[in-house]
């Protein structure tokens, strides 16, 4: 398989600490990769050495089938980055900053910039620096656009935007990126957007990619347990894949991932008045599996509220 | 023939690119360039003044009388002092603002080589510096030339000190180019290439004149300088 990105044992040290640590990381040729993880996973920093931006202290990147410390002008010039708060010169207006980064690229759709211009009613005119955060991050899209790179990375492009003009963002950008053989390697917050449009998520840990796989098979593969048992809430065995549990009143809720026919038949044994699954979206099947077992749930009961 | 069209392509494809970031680095830079025009202007035409006693400029104490044109230090210390200044500030701002406004990882991704991004910046720097700089000694030793305007002899070859202090001017440049550029934990080690080029201006006065010994070891420091900027420019974390 073609690999518009490919990492081997990329790592990344601030001092004693590994912010990220051995990761590989493979984005097929036309697919959109939703890269995911909480605050201090690493996310923004992979997404940096992969543009060359941090120097990994170990591992390489490839990059079109180029390697990274050797690639050239014309495979850049293939490759869009737009970086986390879409820095643009404040001072230029939105015309100039056309003008400015139009003759670094032999390939530039004007069409396209007129008409995502005109679509969000942006006047050349107006200065990067009054633009509202959503304009500029519409400003900074199309400025990535425009030369119809084959590879995108889009580092938390949503960052900051409300609802409403996050939403148009992405809108526009599911529109604009729909071109066969595109490749988008975006990271993010909402899970929501990631859901909308990757095709595949890989999940940061702690600088580690602990999940790299289709985003239907991670929404599949963890699954939420609701038991209830009348009486006293009986010792749980050892159960395989169990990643979180929870207990409310006679109710445990337990998470697992790759909930199969071995956990069910053993909680079924011991005899809970409920047993169901419950199926997960994007979002509950990341705080479930990034929650971890030591940090438990917080859980405001009437103790704490008095 | 392919590969004659292919150079000429990517060669006007260079200098589009080069064009390009002149013309943004002069934007950024204009209101510098004319506020040290202004300054170098006060100057020159105090200097012309028919009753001039001196510049009232900071430290500069007026002596009363007129002194020999770049001789003395009537024109030399103001104008060591302008464009001290207007390096320092170039260098800081040039660098600073693209880390500020968190745009090195906007500019650098272009699709051209870092060393070529940042020799431009650095090009357009010392241009403004040296062309800002370089008509007031022109302007001052003009009317000096002039039959009437100073009791005493002048020749051209005068204005010779105030270009040799106009040529190491760059160093100080790129040495504050080179401290915004590169991280350090304090800021007196964030110095250490603005005192390591003040030293070498220290040093290019101390340099022989022989066989131009002191322009070569001036090339060379100021050679030194972009060469250190281009690798940090490469090796340095933007996080």
């Amino acid at each position: 398989m073609q690999y518009a990105i490919a990492t081997h044992r990329l790592t990344k040290y601030y001092g004693p600490r590994a912010v990220v640590r051995d990761l590989e990381l493979r984005v097929p040729r036309g697919c959109v990769y939703g890269l995911l993880g909480r605050n201090g996973a690493g996310k923004s920093t992979a997404l940096k050495m992969l543009m060359g931006m941090v120097r990994p202290d170990y591992g390489q990147v490839e990059l079109l089938g180029e390697d990274l410390h050797s690639i050239s002008p014309q495979t850049r010039g293939r490759i869009a980055y737009l970086a986390e708060g879409h820095p643009l010169y404040t001072g230029m207006t939105i015309g100039q900053a056309i003008a400015f980064t139009r003759p670094f690229y032999p390939r530039w759709n004007g069409r396209l910039v007129e008409r995502v211009l005109d679509h969000f009613e942006l006047p050349l005119r107006k200065r990067i620096g009054r633009l509202s955060k959503g304009q500029r991050a519409q400003v900074s899209l199309t400025l990535a656009l425009a030369p119809e790179p084959e590879l995108l990375v889009l580092d938390d492009p949503t960052l900051g935007l409300d609802t409403n003009v996050r939403h148009d963002f992405l809108e526009s950008m599911v529109h604009l990126i729909q071109r066969q053989g595109r490749s988008i390697l975006l990271s993010s917050h909402i899970l929501a957007d990631v859901e909308r449009i990757a095709d595949r998520v890989g999940v940061m840990i702690d600088g580690v990619l602990r999940v790299d796989c289709p985003t239907e098979h991670f929404k599949r593969s963890v699954r939420k347990v609701v038991v209830e048992f009348s009486g006293a809430i009986p010792e749980l065995p050892g159960l395989a894949g169990l990643i979180g549990d929870a207990q409310f009143g006679a109710r445990r809720e337990l998470v697992f991932v790759g909930y199969g026919r071995q956990q069910q038949a053993a909680l079924e044994a011991l005899g809970p008045s409920r047993l169901e699954e419950i199926d997960l979206d994007l979002e509950e099947a990341f705080i479930e599996y990034t929650r971890g077992p030591r940090r438990r749930r917080f859980v405001l009961d009437e103790e704490a509220v008095a | 023939m392919t590969t004659a069209t292919a150079t000429t392509s990517t060669s006007a494809t260079t200098s589009a690119m080069a064009r390009a970031l002149v013309i943004k680095e002069l934007r950024e830079n204009w209101a510098i360039a004319v506020g040290a025009t202004l300054l170098y202007v006060w100057m020159v035409q105090s200097l012309c003044q028919p009753g001039f006693h001196g510049i009232p400029f900071l430290f500069i104490v007026s002596t009363g009388q007129r002194g020999v044109p770049f001789v003395d230090y009537d024109f030399s210390i103001p104008f060591a002092f302008t464009t001290g200044l207007l390096a320092l500030v170039l260098g800081f701002r040039q660098s600073i603002s693209e880390t500020v406004q968190g745009t090195y990882l906007f500019l650098l991704h272009r699709p051209w080589s870092r060393s070529a991004i940042v020799l431009t910046k650095l090009a357009v720097g010392v241009g403004i510096l040296l062309v800002c700089s370089a008509w007031p000694i022109v302007a001052y030793g003009a009317w000096a030339a002039t039959p009437g305007h100073v009791p005493a002899p002048f020749e051209w070859s005068m204005t010779g000190i105030a270009w040799r202090q106009l040529a190491v001017m760059p160093l100080m440049y790129l040495g504050a180019f080179l401290s915004a550029l590169r991280p350090a934990r304090w800021l007196g080690t964030r110095l250490v290439p603005l005192a390591a080029s003040g030293t070498a201006m220290w040093l290019f006065y101390l340099c022989p004149s022989r066989w131009g010994f002191e322009w070569m070891f001036l090339v060379v420091v100021d050679a030194l300088f972009a060469v250190t900027i281009c690798y940090m420019v490469r090796t340095r974390d933007y996080s």
